[in-house]
């Protein structure tokens, strides 16, 4: 009982939103969703940073408003960093945990071989079909041909 | 429910479901009033002409997925996304002059399951039967679904709600009219859905221009317009092969070649696949203009309602949630009608009452229809979101089915034994794919795998079919059939129990002897 009344004074008293995220590495996009903190009462207005390093040195503000999740897509090789602040009536809190997400995009090789690979595949059921329609028209035009 | 996605105030909501709800019902009985006989409710009197003919391959086409995945993978993998989903197309295209390849070689055919069991034998019908009803209900419930969560996300309205008002309105109206209502209604569900993505792609238009679209993308987000966008590329072709084996195996598509007039299906797949192409590019454009905008996306499939929300206000948000509405009840239609069919005339009528009357077959399809229904709600009242993605399992499942279809129809020499060879070994091995190599290999090594085996056994140990065996009577008409010919029937489908056995003299000459005797 104690140790649960510290932790929800000490959350209230960093005013810290939770982050959470979850995305698709070989994709490169991410869903990052917050909770507001405890003891938050009316809708509060957020602010969500990137940055490349976790020190969070040329950060760039990606939301703000009062949504509690937003979808980052597009996003390069390499690890990128966010964090999550609220606005209360005393202004801007504390940020939030630093969460993490790496970005590792399937090699040019495997790419490219599975998109030749879908291509033959395609063009040879393509072929079935046009091959077979034309064969069908000129036996047709023989049956009709035929006396 | 993530805060932000809400568009619609739920009282309107219901308003809007209560008015269409009405409206599908009544345009239901009054289209399938007329459908007495099993023929007329099972296939619309197989009298279907090019303008109801492409609108309902348009409206089945455009699920809720398309208007909320195609924006989805314009925003996750760019260009490439956008059009790696607009390749669907390819398979309303490429079935175009299937269509009419199936309604020459069985002008009575009923269902897909039917031409499998006529053309390889029980056995791969058995396979077929299993995919093909896999990835209907699957389909089916994934729809259900959708339409709660939408509904849900768009308006508040509970989700249990909405999905029961969708699954109860399209089980209601196919239930009274069968497939003419199925494809009236899809008619007016494609003029809704069409009209809905215009009028949001030129509001998108007129609030922000092309270059600020393009510039805000590139600044922010340059590896959506890259041509080489890893993912992307891989995306390409796994997209179009899922949705190849997606329109060659379904009864969906099969119960509408076989539906409409003769020489009507080539020209009505072909027109609906060209209104069909540039939906999931305007609807994917809409989502690349969402930064742009100016609008946060809290939600990865909400992108499109949320911009046109944004820009059309409430009118868009009415807009949207009708377009999101229609294009969930013109799936689940099509498929409640197609899986009905399946079941009635292949399980029910091909084994568990081969006597029963066209009259009393059309009296079980309404109770199949019922009771599809009432299984996919209770599915869906599982409420478990799991259950939706089990349809992206499908893409081995359907891709293994593509060349045992496209071969069945154009070669006499594709073998029984390699049609169930390429789908049980196409399925499993696509299978292991997306679990061991990833989702986006799983459609394309379980095709690649169906194509090896289909050519492998036409070389190796190559069959002659007879063409004309395809065109016995479906066993929907038992009742009118002489006992000889279901004799005949029975035989032929014996014989093609074995792999390589139609080289024999007995598969060989039982279709021509039928043919002569039909």
């Amino acid at each position: 009982m104690a140790a649960g009344l510290c932790l929800w004074w000490a959350s209230l008293a960093s005013a810290a939103p939770r982050l959470s995220l979850e995305g698709d590495s070989q994709a490169g996009h991410v869903t990052l969703s917050w909770q507001p903190s405890e003891g938050t009462l009316d809708t509060p207005s957020y602010q969500v940073q990137e940055a490349s390093s976790e020190g969070f040195g040329e950060a760039r503000t990606v939301y703000e408003g009062t949504h509690t999740a937003s979808v980052i897509s597009g996003m390069p090789d390499g690890v990128t960093f966010y964090r999550v602040r609220q606005q209360g009536q005393r202004g801007w809190g504390d940020w939030s945990e630093t969460a993490s997400f790496r970005v590792e995009h399937p090699s040019a090789q495997s790419a490219l071989t599975l998109f030749a690979f879908g291509a033959f595949i395609f063009m040879a059921t393509a072929a079935v079909i046009v091959v077979g329609n034309r064969r069908e028209a000129v036996e047709q035009a023989e049956a009709k041909g035929d006396p | 429910m993530i805060e932000g996605a809400t568009i619609l105030e739920a009282s309107t909501a219901w308003i809007l479901l209560g008015l269409f709800s009405v409206l599908w019902v009544a345009l239901g009985y009054w289209w399938g009033r007329k459908a007495k006989s099993l023929s007329g409710f099972m296939l619309a009197g197989r009298n279907v002409g090019l303008a109801l003919g492409a609108a309902t391959a348009v409206a089945t086409w455009v699920t809720s997925n398309t208007t909320m995945l195609a924006p989805q993978f314009a925003l996750q993998m760019g260009i490439w996304g956008m059009l790696a989903y607009s390749t669907a197309s390819i398979g309303l295209f490429l079935f175009a002059p299937m269509a009419q390849r199936i309604r020459q070689l069985m002008p009575e055919g009923f269902t897909s399951a039917q031409f499998v069991r006529l053309r390889y034998g029980r056995w791969a019908w058995a396979v077929f039967m299993g995919i093909s009803l896999f990835y209907a209900l699957t389909w089916m419930i994934s729809m259900g679904i959708a339409g709660g969560l939408l509904i849900e996300a768009l308006s508040g309205v509970p989700y249990l709600m909405g999905t029961t008002v969708i699954l109860a309105v399209c089980t209601a109206y196919t239930v009274v009219g069968g497939l003419r209502a199925v494809i009236g209604t899809d008619f007016i569900q494609s003029l809704i859905i069409l009209v809905g993505v215009v009028v949001v792609a030129i509001a998108t238009l007129n609030a922000v221009s092309l270059d600020e679209v393009y510039q805000q993308v590139a600044n922010n987000r340059p590896a959506l317009l890259d041509v080489m966008l890893h993912v992307a590329v891989m995306a390409v072709f796994k997209n179009l092969l899922f949705g190849l084996g997606e329109v060659f195996h379904s009864n969906v598509w099969w119960s509408r070649a076989f539906a409409m007039r003769d020489g009507v299906g080539k020209k009505a797949y072909m027109l609906g696949g060209l209104i069909w192409l540039p939906i999931p590019i305007a609807a994917g454009f809409i989502a690349l203009a969402a930064p742009a905008l100016g609008i946060n996306v809290p939600q990865v499939n909400m992108v499109g309602p949320l911009v046109a929300g944004e820009l059309l206000g409430q009118a868009g948000a009415i807009l949207v949630f009708v377009v999101v509405f229609s294009s969930i009840a013109s799936s689940i239609d099509s498929l409640l009608a197609a899986t009905s069919d399946l079941i009635t005339t292949d399980i029910v009528a091909g084994l568990l009452w081969k006597g029963a009357s066209e009259e009393q077959l059309r009296r079980v399809s309404v109770w199949v229809i019922l009771g599809l229904g009432l299984f996919t709600w209770g599915i869906c009242g599982l409420e478990d979101p799991n259950l939706a993605t089990i349809l992206f399992r499908a893409g081995p499942f359907v891709g293994s089915a593509i060349w045992p279809i496209a071969a069945g129809l154009y070669w006499k020499q594709a073998s029984p034994g390699g049609a169930v060879a390429a789908m049980v070994l196409g399925s499993a091995s696509g299978l292991w794919a997306y679990y061991e190599l990833g989702w986006y290999t799983a459609a394309l090594i379980g095709t690649g795998v169906s194509m090896l085996i289909v050519v492998s056994a036409r070389i190796l140990k190559p069959a002659t079919f007879a063409w004309e065996a395809l065109q016995q009577p479906a066993h929907t008409s038992t009742d009118k059939v002489s006992s000889d010919k279901v004799q005949a029937d029975t035989l032929l489908s014996d014989t093609m129990l074995s792999p390589g056995v139609s080289k024999s003299a007995d598969s060989e000459n039982v279709p021509e002897k039928l043919s002569h005797e039909s």
